[in-house]
């Protein structure tokens, strides 16, 4: 469990480059921005402790926070995706297919729970976020949310997918 | 007490995401206004140092479109030269220019911010304007010795005064976020002529800006009657996505001007 957390600690700087300098510069129909970083979330195995999965979480929203200029933000999304994960994956993955220590990857839970199990989680993640930058909900900023989801979602897919091995 | 030590081991996940959540909401909250982002300002100086590295690749690619930022600006020089001499030696006694590069932007966010590799060393302090040679960026916010963050037209907090040059109604610069390429404006009643078209500048009014600055042109307006004031959409003449340098203006008459204002406050 240890070396799985120490793993972990050390993909945090990886991620949050790959977000900050390429995904940051990236915008379909100019407004939106895929966020890759919660993948690091998303795959966490059940076994890692939550209260370890809180902390992380919120140390990984607030470095991000830092660099866009915006404190406090993702690092509330983060914290919402880090609560509600291990009751998610409960409802969406069936059961005796992983062990406790493996990750929540395509490879090992199929490709139809992992697209709804992570959809699920993206779309809490980008739902705080996108109303808390703006501070208010109307219909443009729903549009923007599904819109963001679709394309974090397949961005997700696509690298786990390629990154990630069984 | 062990009543409370059971309490905690049971709700010992809730109570950690309670923690942090107040924390990060705490934070939220606080730094929502921006004269409290202490945390932004020490941050500012770190950010730079990364953000210049990066920098320093990227600009190879945009060589092509700085050239040609260039030369507009240069046969725009030429012009002012030619056509009103007077005027603009008048211009250059109370205006002095610093200019700088831009080494990170957005313009995704609802609240985006701008990064310049200028500093208090050269003489920027916060508060002053932001210009680029087709329009206005923003206002600096704060700064550090080498480096300095400006708060962009494209943020909740960025209020800038303008008047159509038409008619010199003047009224403020708002953004309601999505687009990089319109802005709002508000405060302008009912009853003024606007047609599609009209050009916008910055009043001088205020301290920041000289008068006279484009902003953009009216793209839309409608009449609202309940609030007496029409809705106008403009489309902006800086384009933000693609800025590579900026000209942060520095008005030796602004300091005359808050010495006379603040009598009032007395």
């Amino acid at each position: 469990m240890s070396k799985a957390i120490i793993k972990y600690i050390y993909h945090l700087p990886i991620f949050l480059l790959i977000q900050i300098y390429i995904l940051n510069e990236i915008l379909f129909a100019s407004y939106i921005n895929p966020y890759l970083y919660i993948i690091i979330l998303i795959i966490m195995p059940n076994k890692i402790p939550t209260w370890f999965l809180l902390i992380y979480a919120f140390a990984f929203g607030l470095l991000i926070d830092i660099f866009s200029g915006n404190l406090g933000i993702h690092s509330t999304a983060c914290l919402m995706i880090a609560i509600i994960k291990t009751s998610t994956s409960r409802i969406t993955i069936p059961h005796n297919i992983i062990e406790d220590h493996d990750e929540l990857i395509i490879q090992k839970i199929g490709a139809k729970s992992f697209i709804l199990f992570s959809s699920i989680l993206i779309f809490i993640h980008h739902s705080t976020l996108f109303i808390l930058e703006h501070t208010t909900f109307n219909f443009q900023i729903l549009i923007k949310i599904i819109l963001s989801t679709v394309i974090t979602s397949i961005i997700v897919s696509i690298t786990q997918l390629f990154f990630y091995k069984a | 007490m062990q009543n409370l030590l059971r309490f905690i081991r049971m709700y010992n996940v809730l109570i950690v995401f309670l923690f942090l959540q107040g924390i990060s909401i705490n934070l939220y909250l606080k730094n929502n206004s921006f004269q409290n982002s202490i945390a932004l300002e020490h941050a500012n100086n770190y950010k730079g140092e990364i953000y210049s590295l990066t920098n320093n690749i990227n600009e190879y690619f945009k060589l092509k479109n700085i050239n040609k930022q260039l030369l507009n600006e240069n046969t725009k020089l030429y012009n002012l030269i030619s056509s009103d001499n007077e005027n603009h030696i008048n211009n250059t006694k109370q205006q002095k220019y610093i200019s700088a590069k831009i080494i990170n932007n957005s313009i995704h966010k609802r609240n985006n911010f701008l990064t310049i590799n200028k500093g208090n060393k050269h003489g920027i302090k916060a508060g002053m304007g932001v210009i680029c040679e087709n329009g206005v960026i923003g206002i600096i916010h704060s700064t550090t010795e080498n480096f300095s963050l400006i708060i962009s037209v494209l943020n909740k907090q960025s209020a800038i005064s303008i008047c159509l040059k038409s008619q010199k109604n003047y009224g403020s610069l708002k953004w309601h976020g999505f687009n990089y390429k319109t802005a709002n404006i508000e405060s302008i009643p009912n009853h003024v002529k606007i047609e599609i078209g009209d050009t916008i500048i910055t009043n001088g009014y205020s301290t920041i800006f000289p008068a006279g600055i484009d902003i953009g042109i009216v793209n839309s307006f409608k009449k609202n009657s309940e609030s007496g004031n029409q809705d106008i959409t403009i489309k902006l003449f800086a384009d933000f996505n693609k800025l590579t340098h900026a000209y942060i203006v520095e008005s030796y008459e602004s300091r005359e001007q808050l010495k006379l204002e603040s009598l009032i406050n007395e």
